[in-house]
C-alpha cells in the first residue's frame, strides 16, 4: 500500500526532474546550474536508473510475491474445501432439500461438495481467482522488465545504399542495460535501397528499406518499414523515421586530398532546405545543403546541392554541385564523386519481451475476473422439517443481494 | 464520393450530439423530476443518436482512411461513442445501473461538443500510426474512459443521493448500491486503462523500437493507473467506502482526464506531434 504510493511519488518526482541527457536537463543546466548541480549530486538527475528506485521495485515485488501465496491459499480454500460460513445471510423453508437444490441451480449454482450434510454451492467460482491470477501476472511482468532492461542492447547505424555494415558494426550509437554485452551481427549486412514516401503536405509517410544479409556467402533480403520491424535470429531490425542524401565528396587543398561523406537529413518540405556541417582535417568546415528541386511533385526529386565553406569568421561564397565537376569554394577545391541516400536503422536484442507481456495480460484477465464476476455460495441442509440455506457473496455483496431475496421468495423461506 | 463523405461527417455528428442532448435532459427529468415514463424515451433517443453517431463514424472512417483516433476531434468522438455503447451494453443486464444515464448522456453531449468545437479537420497519418497494437492501444482508453466514467458517475450520484434524503433522485439506486457500482466499474477502468498501457507498449516498440520511453504522457499514464489502483486498494485494505471513495474516485478520473487531453500537449511529449 504504503509502497504503491512511493512508486507513484518516485514516478511524478521522475517526471518533474529533468532526466539526465535530454533537451530539458540541458535547458535547464543553462537557466540555473546551481540548482542542475545539486540534483546531480543528489542523484535525482535520473530516478528511473537510481538504486533507491530499483529497492522499491524489489520491494514491490516481495510483497507482491507474498500476496501471491497469501491469495493462493485464500482461493483454494474457497473452492476446494467447504466450511460453512457463520454468515447472517439466511433463511429456513418448509420446501425438501432436493427442491432446493434445484432452485439454486435454477441460478446457475454449480456443485462444489459436502460437508457436514451440507450441500455446497458455488456460482461464478472463477471470478475467486482474479486476484490470484492479477497479482501472479505482477510479479510477472515486474521479474520480466527488470530482466529486459537489464539484458536489453540497442545500437543504431547510419547506412548509406550500398554501404555494408559488418558484424561489430560501425555504430553511430550503441548502448544497454547492465547484464547486457555488446551488440554483434550474425552476419554482415548492407543497404540495398532506401524508399521514402511523402504525403502531399510534404510530411513523411512512410520509409521502405531493404537489406541485404550475407550469411554463409548466401544472401538474404529483408524488407523493413517504420513500424514493422522484422526479427532475424535473436536480433530485431528497425526502420527509423531518419531518412536523407549522402553526399561522397573529394575536398582538395594546398595539394592535400580527402575523401568525404556527409550525410544530410531529407529537407522538411519544399520551401525548406536542410543541411550537415562536415569538419575537414584541415581545420575549415564544409556546410552542405540540400533542397528539393520545385518539380518534384512527390518529395523524390534530385535534390540541389550547395556548399558552403566556412573558416573561421569568413565564409565563403555559396557553390553548386554537380557530380564530376571540381569547384574552388574559397581556398578549397569541391568534386561531388557520387550522390546516394542514406538512412538509420536500429538492431535490437532482447531477453523477456514475451514474459512481460504474459504479465500484463494476465493482470488483465486477473482484474476483469475481478470485477465482471460476483462469485458466492451457497450451503443447503436438511432436515426431516425444514431446509436450512445459508448464503453468501464474496464481493460485492450489494450487487448482487437481490437474488438472494429472489430465492427467498421463490422457496417462501423466513429470515432466521 | 469520399470528400462527400468528409462533407457529411460533421453534420451527422452535429446530428448526434443533439439527439444526446434530448436523451440527456430526458433523464434528468426522468431522474430528478421523478417523471419515471421519459425513462424509456430517454433511452430510445440516445439508441437513435448512437446510431447516427456509428454512421458518422464509420463515414470519416471510409473518408480519411483512417480509424477515429488521430485528431482531437476524432477521439472524443470515439470516447464518446464507446462510452455511451458501453453504458448501454452493461445496462441490458445491469439493469441497476441504468439511472446512470443522467450523467453519461450528458458527458457524450459534451465530448462532441468540444470535439465538434476544436473542428474535423483531417490529419495525415504518420508512418508509425498503424497496426493492430495501435488500434489495441486507443481502443482500451476508449474502454478505460468508458468505465472511469460510469464510475464517477455513480459516485456523483452516491454523494447527491447521500445528500438528499427526502427522496429526491428516487429513480437512483440505493447509495450501498451505487458505490458498489463505482467499485467495479472503477476497477474495470484500471484494468483496461493497464491494457492500453501495454498495447502502447507493445506499438512503441514495434514503431520506435522501445516500448517505454518516459515522455509525459507515458509517465502519467503510469501515476494515472497507480492512482486507480490506490483507490481499489483502500477500498479493499483500509474498507474506504461512501463519500470518501467517492472524492478520491473523482480525483482519479479528474487526473485521468488530465492525463488523456492535456499532456499530450505538453512539448517533448511523442503524442504531442500529432495531438496539437
Ligand atoms: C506491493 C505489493 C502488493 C501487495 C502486498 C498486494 C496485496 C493484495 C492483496 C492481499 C489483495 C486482496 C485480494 C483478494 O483478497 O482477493 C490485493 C488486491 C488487489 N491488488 Fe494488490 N498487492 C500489491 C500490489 C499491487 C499493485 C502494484 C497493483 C496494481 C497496480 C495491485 C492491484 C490490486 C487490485 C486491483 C486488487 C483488487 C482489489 C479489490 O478487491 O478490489 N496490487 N492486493
Amino acid at each position: 500500500m504504503a509502497l504503491i504510493f512511493v512508486l507513484m511519488s518516485l514516478v511524478a518526482l521522475g517526471y518533474v526532474i529533468p532526466r539526465q541527457g535530454t533537451a530539458r536537463a540541458g535547458r535547464l543546466a543553462l537557466e540555473s546550474p546551481e540548482l542542475a548541480s545539486l540534483l546531480a549530486t543528489l542523484g535525482l538527475d535520473d530516478i528511473f536508473g537510481s538504486a533507491v528506485f530499483a529497492v522499491v521495485l524489489a520491494l514491490v515485488l516481495v510483497a507482491a510475491a507474498a500476496a501471491m501465496v497469501h491469495q493462493a491459499r485464500i482461493v483454494w480454500r474457497r473452492t476446494f474445501r467447504h466450511a460453512v460460513p457463520r454468515s447472517q445471510t439466511t433463511f429456513t423453508t418448509d420446501r425438501p432439500p432436493a427442491e432446493v437444490v434445484a432452485a439454486v441451480r435454477s441460478h446457475r449454482y454449480l456443485f462444489a461438495g459436502t460437508v457436514l450434510g451440507h450441500g455446497h454451492y458455488l456460482r461464478q467460482p472463477w471470478g475467486l481467482w482474479g486476484g490470484l491470477l492479477l497479482h501472479v501476472g505482477l510479479v510477472v511482468a515486474l521479474g520480466a522488465g527488470v530482466l529486459v532492461i537489464g539484458t536489453e542492447r540497442r545500437a543504431v547505424a547510419d547506412l548509406a545504399v550500398g554501404e555494408v555494415l559488418e558484424p561489430q558494426g560501425m555504430w553511430l550509437y550503441e548502448a544497454g542495460g547492465r547484464l547486457s554485452s555488446p551488440l554483434v551481427l550474425d552476419a554482415p549486412l548492407a543497404l540495398e535501397s532506401t524508399d521514402p514516401t511523402f504525403w502531399p503536405n510534404d510530411e513523411l509517410r512512410q520509409i521502405l528499406s531493404v537489406l541485404v544479409i550475407f550469411e554463409d556467402a548466401a544472401e538474404e533480403t529483408v524488407t523493413i518499414e517504420v513500424n514493422r520491424p522484422v526479427r532475424r535470429g535473436g536480433l530485431v531490425y528497425y526502420q527509423d523515421q531518419a531518412v536523407g542524401h549522402t553526399f561522397l565528396l573529394e575536398v582538395a587543398r594546398d595539394g592535400v586530398a580527402e575523401r568525404i561523406r556527409a550525410d544530410v537529413p531529407w529537407p522538411p518540405d519544399r520551401a525548406t532546405s536542410s543541411h550537415a556541417d562536415v569538419a575537414l582535417e584541415t581545420g575549415a568546415v564544409l556546410q552542405l545543403r540540400s533542397s528539393l528541386d520545385d518539380s518534384a511533385v512527390s518529395m523524390i526529386g534530385v535534390p540541389a546541392v550547395v556548399v558552403r565553406h566556412a573558416l573561421g569568421e569568413e565564409r565563403s561564397e555559396v557553390a553548386t554541385l554537380t557530380v564530376g565537376v571540381p569547384v574552388m569554394v574559397g581556398p578549397v577545391s569541391v568534386t561531388l564523386v557520387d550522390t546516394l541516400r542514406w538512412t538509420r536503422i536500429i538492431v535490437v536484442r532482447n531477453h523477456g519481451i514475451g514474459v512481460l507481456f504474459a504479465g500484463f495480460f494476465m493482470i488483465f484477465f486477473g482484474s476483469v475476473l475481478i470485477y465482471m464476476t460476483a462469485p458466492r455460495e451457497v450451503y443447503v441442509a436438511g432436515s426431516e422439517t425444514e431446509t436450512v440455506v445459508i448464503w453468501r457473496a464474496f464481493r460485492f455483496r450489494e450487487s448482487v443481494i437481490e437474488e438472494y431475496e429472489t430465492l427467498r421468495q421463490e422457496l417462501q423461506g423466513r429470515e432466521r | 464520393m469520399t470528400v462527400e463523405l468528409l462533407m457529411l461527417d460533421p453534420r451527422l455528428h452535429l446530428v448526434a450530439a443533439v439527439l444526446y442532448g434530448i436523451a440527456a435532459a430526458l433523464a434528468v427529468l426522468a431522474v430528478v423530476g421523478r417523471r419515471d415514463a421519459l425513462s424509456p424515451w430517454s433511452r430510445r433517443f440516445a439508441y437513435l443518436a448512437l446510431a447516427v453517431h456509428t454512421v458518422a463514424i464509420i463515414a470519416r472512417w471510409v473518408a480519411v482512411g483512417h480509424g477515429p483516433y488521430v485528431s482531437r476531434y476524432e477521439v472524443l468522438s470515439a470516447n464518446a461513442w464507446v462510452a455511451v455503447a458501453l453504458f448501454e451494453a452493461t445496462t441490458m443486464r445491469f439493469r441497476a445501473a441504468r439511472s446512470l444515464a443522467v450523467f453519461i448522456y450528458p458527458s457524450a453531449l459534451l465530448l462532441m461538443g468540444i470535439g465538434l468545437y476544436t473542428g474535423p479537420e483531417v490529419e495525415l497519418l504518420p508512418p508509425t500510426f498503424s497496426g493492430i497494437w495501435l488500434a489495441l492501444h486507443v481502443a482500451f482508453y476508449f474502454l478505460a474512459f468508458g468505465t472511469a466514467l460510469t464510475a464517477v458517475g455513480a459516485s456523483v450520484l452516491y454523494l447527491l443521493k447521500a445528500r438528499s434524503p427526502d427522496g429526491r433522485l428516487a429513480g437512483v439506486p440505493e447509495p450501498p448500491e451505487l458505490d458498489a457500482l463505482a467499485y467495479r466499474f472503477g476497477g474495470l477502468a484500471f484494468a483496461f486503462w493497464g491494457i492500453g498501457m501495454l498495447a502502447g507498449a507493445i506499438w512503441a516498440y514495434y514503431a520506435w523500437g522501445r516500448f517505454w520511453g518516459w515522455d509525459p504522457v507515458e509517465t502519467w499514464s503510469l501515476v494515472t493507473w497507480l492512482a486507480f489502483a490506490l483507490y481499489l486498494h483502500m477500498r479493499r485494505f483500509y474498507a474506504w467506502k461512501g463519500a470518501r471513495a467517492a472524492y478520491l474516485l473523482i480525483a482519479c478520473f479528474l487526473l485521468a482526464d488530465g492525463t488523456l487531453f492535456f499532456t499530450s500537449l505538453i512539448d517533448g511529449s511523442l503524442h504531442a506531434v500529432y495531438f496539437r
